[in-house]
């Protein structure tokens, strides 16, 4: 594991982890002893055939399920040790979630959707108005504000559920397969997306994916096998780095 | 989140299926509301029409003799024709037991009369008006009833025809001094009413009054279908039933009468009206239980039809108590939406029904409320268990299945 030892500015910790399903003789192992560190402003693929446990991993990860051994810091914060309704605050201010399907609400505008998680976080119906067109921005499809998502295309409607995922400002965005859906194109632009957002305001991106073109957006790449890492390593300089924004990463910006 | 633009938007988009589903409580709702309103019409008319008659009236019916377990029941109401109600007892009150009545020394009485029902039609030029019917009645009968003449008086020889019989035989011509015909005699036409409402069960405008004596004689009876005092005052009643009893016991030693008050039969009609209202509203009610039922029912699919959007919600940072809040908020709406239905629907056919019946008919203002309670109330029940459900229910697993 190249690159174990722990950051400076360390988002995720995770120790020892391990999940298991069923009891006695039927147990299954979903995850067994992982040990895995991120710092704040990595771009990270999660990589594994299906089966290897990495949607586990990201269920852990997300606050979605809960690993049964080891330890989960999120922020500084021990996350195994909060009760399932803090988890669930934890996740609303924190973790956002881009979908392999492509989870717009169908009967809300762009704009509607993007606002959705902030306005459950009770957020004043100006700021996350603003806070909607500037995401939309960010993604390029703020012309898109007042469609509805059977009025888009895959690759629009998912860099729209982008721009809801990063909107409220999380800390961490778990992306599950999100070129899954897409043609290689629309894919490719998305992924052009994550990079842009990363690039232009530092968020961490964990991308679980068995598509091989997302390794080519990842800084880092993280192979699971049968609930073990496997492989854990740098992968080479981006294909395309944006200069002009690279002094906005994080203190370990310079890591790559 | 605007819980209730989301609910709107959801009922909205299933249409036809929120139509069926919240027509249950349409039906249910309409069934009570009509029933109780019809139901308090009926309340409100019948007390209308004590008060009209006056409530220093007092009945004295023929019953049988007291040492018995009857009291028969309600004696129709007023002058119902010689026809004791259930038990066919023969009259034994008499024109003497009247006279007695009227001694002058009952300081509560103020007068009384006698009434007789005749068994006969009545025909005026070969014409049978079927809908009249004839009484034999004294003078004071008619001022007790509160019923004034048109024209003319009552006469020991002639007869008093209420408005409508005088205008279906004798349209605008002046009937009085004309005759009619009751039984082969004919009897001249003395005095026209003024139109009036009787007590229930009778009709002033539909009878023509005969002298007592000459309908007795004319169906061959010797005693009379009832007696009818007045007390002085309304106050006055229970010490004039006091009075009379004291007379007509020194007549009638077996106790074979009854003595009844304007405000008991009145007390009995109200009491019943309410019980077969309740009644009926009750059983309205189940089907508000089975429409409850049906968006239950309802709701759960909606629910696991919903499981990705409710997944996707959560993942959004939505809490439990948001899509709690989602969900009630819809079974709420179309509860409520089926039970605003359901009141129009029942304002139409109250006032339907009240038109046909002939008695004014409107919804009440508590039976609306307690209609949109209830429809609220049966929505709020009956969508905790899915809304529950619904907020229960786990991301990952939501969002898992596609």
């Amino acid at each position: 594991m190249a690159l174990a030892e722990s950051k400076v500015d360390g988002l995720i910790d995770v120790q020892g982890l391990g999940r298991r399903y069923g009891e006695g003789e039927a147990a299954v192992d979903a995850l067994v002893d992982v040990n895995l560190s991120i710092a704040r402003g990595e771009m990270v693929a999660l990589m594994g055939p299906s089966g290897s446990g990495k949607s586990t991993l990201m269920n852990i990860l997300g606050l979605f399920d809960r690993a049964t051994s080891g330890s989960y810091a999120l922020a500084g914060t021990d996350m195994l040790r909060l009760s399932a309704k803090a988890q669930a605050e934890f996740r609303g201010r924190r973790i956002a979630f881009v979908f392999q399907g492509i989870h717009l609400l169908p009967r809300l505008t762009a704009l509607a959707n993007v606002e959705l998680p902030m306005a459950y976080a009770r957020m004043p119906k100006d700021s996350r108005i603003r806070a909607a067109r500037e995401a939309l921005a960010l993604l390029g499809v703020e012309s898109l504000a007042n469609r509805y998502p059977s009025q888009m295309s895959g690759g629009q409607a998912q860099r729209v559920a982008i721009a809801r995922a990063i909107a409220p400002g999380p800390d961490l965005l778990l992306a599950d397969e999100p070129t899954g859906a897409l043609d290689r194109k629309s894919g490719r632009l998305v992924l052009q997306a994550f990079q842009n957002l990363h690039d232009q305001i530092g968020v961490t991106v964990v991308i679980v994916t068995h598509d091989p073109l997302v390794a080519q957006h990842a800084e880092r790449l993280i192979e699971l096998e049968d609930g073990h890492v496997i492989d854990d390593r740098i992968v080479r300089d981006r294909i395309i780095v944006d200069d002009g924004h690279d002094s906005h990463l994080g203190p370990d910006g310079g890591s790559k | 989140m605007n819980a209730l633009g989301i609910a709107w938007d959801s009922i909205w988009h299933h249409r036809t299926r929120s139509f069926l589903t919240a027509l249950g409580i349409v039906i249910g709702v309409f069934a009570v509301v009509t029933l109780t309103s019809l139901g308090g019409a009926v309340k409100t008319y019948v007390n209308s029409k004590f008060s009209g008659v006056g409530a220093n009236l007092i009945t004295v019916v023929a019953s049988l003799p007291r040492s018995g377990s009857h009291h028969g029941f309600g004696h129709g109401f007023g002058h119902g024709g010689g026809r004791n109600a259930f038990f066919s007892v023969p009259s034994t009150l008499t024109p003497a037991d009247l006279n007695a009545l009227l001694h002058p020394h009952q300081p509560a009485i103020a007068t009384a009369t006698a009434t007789i029902a005749v068994p006969d039609l009545i025909s005026h030029a070969g014409s049978i008006d079927n809908n009249a019917s004839i009484l034999g009645v004294t003078a004071p009968y008619f001022g007790m009833q509160n019923v004034s003449f048109e024209k003319g008086r009552f006469t020991p020889t002639g007869i008093v025809l209420g408005s409508s019989l005088a205008k279906s035989f004798f349209g605008k011509t002046d009937p009085i001094g004309k005759t009619v015909k009751v039984a082969d005699t004919a009897y001249p036409v003395t005095g026209v009413l003024k139109s009036a409402q009787g007590a229930p069960g009778t009709d002033p405008d539909e009878t023509a009054y005969l002298p007592l004596q000459t309908a007795m004689a004319l169906s061959h009876q010797s005693t009379v279908t009832d007696m009818v005092i007045s007390a002085k005052t309304a106050q006055l009643v229970p010490k004039a039933v006091k009075e009379a009893t004291a007379i007509l016991l020194k007549r009638h030693p077996s106790h074979n009468f009854k003595i009844e008050t304007a405000q008991e039969i009145l007390s009995t009609v109200t009491s019943t009206t309410s019980v077969i209202t309740d009644f009926l509203a009750g059983i309205a009610g189940i089907s508000l239980l089975v429409g409850g039922i049906g968006i239950m029912n309802i709701m759960l699919v909606t629910v696991s039809e919903r499981f990705r959007e409710i997944g996707v919600r959560k993942a959004l940072g939505a809490r439990d108590g948001d899509i709690l809040v989602q969900f009630l908020s819809e079974s709420i709406l179309l509860a409520f939406i089926g039970g605003f239905l359901g009141t129009v629907l029942a304002g139409i056919a109250t006032a339907v029904v009240g038109k046909a019946v002939g008695i004014p008919a409107a919804l009440t203002t508590q039976s609306v409320v307690v209609a949109v309670v209830f429809s609220i109330a049966v929505g709020a029940v009956f969508g905790v268990l899915p809304a529950m459900r619904a907020a229960r229910l786990m991301p990952a697993e939501a969002l898992r299945t596609d």
